[in-house]
């Protein structure tokens, strides 16, 4: 136990090696949760030291770097007073890190962002109550149908990418595992029970698989992250996976269900032969092993900032109704990867609050504002492609009289 | 508790029976009383009044239906309700006899010296949030109970059917120890103070006529604070049933009936915790509807208690007598 074994399989950079579950203190663990519960306030440090990371040459509708900066630079004139958000907790520690840093920037425009789950962001959103909302998944045609008629159209743009790491707790052994969507689909089913089921024993020749049952960890609340696992395994397995894509999934009576990424993942250290799907960045500030998965082009990928971005980029037109990103193909596409989505409205009521929403969320999503805080907090920056994406429709978004809110 | 008033002394002998101070004194105890009973009352309408359209859509089939798919339109809370009353049941079978236990040990057994160390120690853990027990259990005990207890259990009970499949840490069987952890202090600390009001004369003259320490404890001690120690069942079943935070932590919530003490299984309170978020129309209905029906089951619960200790009381008194 200990390191990995390099010779079976080398660990991309980003990837975190293969955890001794001895050596895992509760101690360490509680370290861990707290550290996942004050990421907020970590992130504050982060945010200095995110220089290294390299701007993308092109950014913004058609336009270069220098068209970018311009946006960017009006951004940071919005005008002054306040903003209300809420929703998504996936998003939340970004969202703090991206609107801490936005006010450092321009002092006079604080903005407040809620994580109380992307369903109550979204009932919050119908109300009226808040200036923009997040969710994990996009507004469906119910939900929007909620929107008062009055209000116009409802505009949804990707904020942030996240990729959906299979981590486990195996005692005894060391390599990294293999898994495809045929044998997670058996496992997250009930029909593979047992570690060394030769389903997975083919996928790993090479490891010593216990004669053990699994126990499946899954999220008990509903959730985005479920979302995007059963939505692979659903895109991955089209007649075999029958408990379809959704925010909560009728697990089989075997699976340990627990709330939140945080719940699971502590599960999952503390139970041994456990296995289940945690957003990427949990899993690696929790320094749990994670197996690398098959995808569409029949490669084994570990998920990493790297490899998510890779799968995203295969699909540069995402839009609020074809939002799935998940096996998308591409030799270095890690398959189970999602986009969080923020939602405003098309027609703002008033030309300031508009103002302030288009420009803090144009300056959120873009390479050289927000997303430049994305990968030392475990997010994954959006594709240049979607960047581009969200500025063209950001600038469809205008103020009471019709006027264009977005500015270079 | 029926009779405050001739408890209370009265200002009969001072000639101040109408005076300003009591009677405003006295209206402020009524105001308080009624305001307590009004907060309740309240609680239970606003509850009703949101549980409704669960009754008028689902009938009542939903409450002893088995299967918990909302995506599917099937809201059967009848596996949440039998995980509720398991792990409440495994919690006060470990709570009563350690609870009261520890309680007689307090008042009589363990010397002056150090039981105001001991009795606060007991106490702290009342204070402890229940989600510090959650984690404590899903971090500390869950690793213990998958490696070292069930195993035990499975190889020493595994005849009695209740210690079937795979040992997995979290599940009915942690849930109930957390619990038990979590209601122990009550049943300790209003155990003590209810045994230490037992008439001293009481005792003295039981020992007097030549009883044991045993004797004094089952023949004069524990019916003389009978009452009491009922009370301390109502608030400790109470909150096992009603614990929500800790125990989702640790139960594993699978909507399934458990076959198993080490099955993952799930209570009317942690199917609340986990879906009240996010749901709308009929299932938030449902989920509030469930809340309702774990309050009849307390109350159930509590009155089945009252007439266990009522009736066994009585005949007890009547052997008493008979001898």
């Amino acid at each position: 136990m200990g390191g990995p074994s390099g010779a079976y399989e080398t660990i991309p950079k980003g990837g975190a090696p293969v955890n001794n579950p001895k050596s895992g203190g509760a101690r360490r663990r509680i370290l861990a949760l707290l550290a996942i519960g004050t990421a907020g306030a970590a992130l504050l440090s982060a945010c200095s030291s995110s220089s290294n990371t390299s701007t993308s040459t092109t950014a913004g509708s058609g336009g270069t770097t220098a068209d970018n900066a311009a946006y960017l630079a009006a951004d940071l004139k919005a005008p002054g007073g306040s903003l209300n958000a809420s929703g998504s907790t996936f998003v939340q520690p970004f969202f703090n890190a991206a609107f801490y840093k936005y006010t450092s920037l321009n002092q006079a425009l604080q903005v407040n962002y809620q994580g109380v789950g992307s369903g109550a962001g979204i009932t919050a959103f119908e109300g009226g109550t808040v200036a923009f909302a997040a969710s994990d998944v996009p507004m469906n045609a119910t939900e929007l149908a909620k929107v008062p008629a009055s209000s116009g159209a409802v505009l949804q743009i990707p904020d942030t990418l996240g990729g959906v790491s299979m981590a486990y707790n195996l005692p005894g052994v060391s390599q990294r595992l293999r898994l495809d969507g045929p044998t997670l689909a058996g496992i997250f089913d009930g029909s593979i029970t047992m570690w060394n089921a030769p389903q997975i024993t083919a996928l790993n020749p090479r490891v010593t698989l216990p004669a053990h049952a699994i126990t499946p960890e899954v999220r008990a609340d509903s959730s985005g992250t479920t979302y995007i696992f059963s939505d692979y395994l659903k895109t991955a397995n089209p007649t075999t996976w029958t408990l379809g894509a959704s925010k909560t999934i009728a697990w089989p009576p075997t699976a340990v269900q627990t709330p939140k990424n945080s719940g699971v993942a502590a599960s999952i250290q503390s139970s041994p032969y456990s296995i289940g799907y945690v957003e990427l960045s949990y899993a690696i500030q929790n320094k749990m092993s994670y197996a690398a998965v098959k995808n569409a082009s029949g490669a084994y990928v570990v998920p990493t900032s790297t490899t998510v971005a890779a799968d995203a980029s295969q699909k540069p037109a995402v839009s609020a109704t074809d939002f799935s990103i998940v096996d998308q193909g591409g030799a270095t596409s890690y398959p189970i990867a999602g986009y969080s989505w923020a939602i405003l409205l098309q027609k703002q009521a008033n030309n300031t609050t508009g103002a302030q929403v288009v420009k803090v969320l144009d300056w959120t999503t873009h390479d050289g504002g927000g997303q430049e805080l994305a990968p030392s907090l475990h997010y994954v920056p959006l594709p240049t492609a979607v960047q581009s994406r969200n500025r063209t429709q950001l600038l469809t978004v205008t103020g009471p009289g019709g006027k264009v809110l977005l500015t270079k | 508790m029926t009779s405050v008033g001739t408890a209370l002394p009265g200002p009969r002998g001072r000639g101040r029976r109408f005076s300003l101070p009591d009677n405003g004194y006295r209206a402020g105890l009524y105001a308080v009383a009624l305001l307590v009973a009004a907060l309740a009352v309240w609680f239970l309408v606003a509850i009703v009044i949101q549980a409704v359209p669960a009754f008028s859509t689902l009938g009542f089939s939903w409450i002893v239906s088995k299967t918990w798919n909302p995506a599917h339109g099937q809201f059967g809370i009848l596996p949440f309700i039998l995980g509720t009353l398991e792990t409440t049941a495994i919690a006060v079978v470990l709570a009563v006899p350690i609870g009261l236990g520890t309680a007689v040990a307090l008042a009589f057994l363990v010397p002056a010296r150090i039981r105001p160390a001991l009795s606060t120690t007991v106490e702290l853990l009342a204070a402890v949030p229940s989600v510090v027990y959650g984690l404590w259990g899903l971090i500390v005990l869950a690793p213990v109970f998958h490696n070292t207890v069930e195993p035990f259990l499975t190889t020493a009970f595994g005849w009695t059917g209740l210690f079937g499949g795979p040992s997995r840490g979290v599940g009915l069987l942690l849930a109930g120890v957390i619990l038990f952890v979590m209601i122990v202090p009550t049943m300790v600390a209003v155990s003590r103070d209810v045994i230490a009001v037992v008439p001293t004369e009481q005792v003295e003259g039981a020992v007097a006529l030549g009883a044991t320490r045993w004797q004094v404890l089952r023949k004069v001690v524990l019916p003389g604070a009978r009452t009491g120690i009922l009370g301390a069942f109502t608030l400790a079943t109470g909150r096992a049933l009603g614990e929500t935070v800790a125990v989702a932590m640790v139960i594993g919530n699978s909507p399934y009936i458990a076959h198993s003490l080490k099955a993952p299984a799930a209570t009317v309170p942690s199917l609340i915790v986990n879906n009240f978020g996010e749901s709308t129309g009929t299932e938030l209905s449902v989920l509030i509807g469930a809340g309702l029906v774990l309050l009849v089951i307390g109350v159930l619960v509590n009155s089945a208690a009252r007439w266990l200790v009522w009736s066994t009381g009585t005949r007890s008194a009547g052997l008493e007598l008979g001898r």
